[in-house]
């Protein structure tokens, strides 16, 4: 969750590349370079083009992705079959911004309960036996004086 | 050699626009304004990991001071192992909350 949020990041490039007078399949091309191989909606994006070249079939790629990356795909599909896509995609960054903004934000109301855990688990017990540990030991070595 | 992705991203649009010297100043600014855009949303998408790793920090800080007072007090050498279990306990609790940070994904 460090960096941008991958249909953000490709929605960013897509921008770009029509900005400066390039086709979007240039944009979303160098989307698919530039992503490292983690990224599973690069790989997503790799597909859809290679699908896409070659006429083939490209909605069941659109299963199991949330729905701005649907939304994503299907305005790019429009766009390389030459339609104006531009106000579509400013649109359609500015949903996907609040939607991080959103997953930020529930995440940091979740954040307390989620590092419970760890923190519980291993680091409040870590902390008992450091503390009480040699007292006890020390407790045990008089009374036995 | 592994090579930094925003650095090759910076060289490759400086070499497109080397190619492209008609589109220069339009190009530089639409990567000046991308990069500042991905700027200001990674600094807001950066509070999740910043906040993870300012508790896992202060925690860490907390038990050294324990520890060294603990040590100071009680001895090292009786009191190894027990110090030695504890600091154990207390570093998986850390590789998780560091790790776990780091594998978030979006969902979005």
């Amino acid at each position: 969750m460090e960096g941008l949020a991958p249909p953000l990041k490709c929605l960013l490039e897509v921008q770009a590349a029509i900005r400066n007078g390039e086709a979007i399949r240039a944009g979303l091309t160098r989307y698919a370079q530039l992503s490292s191989a983690r990224d599973e909606f690069a790989s997503v994006v790799r597909s859809f083009l290679f699908a896409w070249e070659r006429s083939q079939p490209w909605r069941h790629l659109l299963e199991g992705q949330s729905a701005h990356r649907r939304a994503l795909l299907e305005v790019f599909a429009c766009g390389l079959a030459g339609q104006s896509v531009a106000s579509q995609l400013d649109a359609l960054r500015i949903e996907i911004e609040k939607a991080c903004d959103a997953e930020i934000g529930a995440y940091l109301e979740m954040l307390p309960l989620k590092m419970l855990a760890p923190l519980l688990l291993f680091q409040f017990p870590a902390f008992l036996l450091l503390m009480f540990g040699p007292l006890l030991r020390h407790l045990i070595q008089e009374i036995n004086r | 050699m592994r090579i930094d992705p925003f650095v090759r991203e910076f060289v490759d649009e400086l070499a497109l626009i080397d190619r492209h010297p008609h589109l220069a100043v339009r190009r530089l600014e639409t990567f000046r304004d991308k990069i500042e855009i991905e700027e200001s949303f990674r600094r807001r998408s950066g509070q999740v990991l910043a906040r993870i790793r300012a508790q896992s920090s202060v925690m860490t800080g907390l038990y050294l001071a324990v520890s060294a007072f603990m040590i100071a007090k009680f001895g090292w050498s009786a009191n190894a192992k027990l110090f030695a279990i504890a600091t154990t306990s207390f570093g998986i609790g850390a590789i998780w909350l560091w790790c776990g940070g780091r594998n978030l994904k979006w969902k979005v």
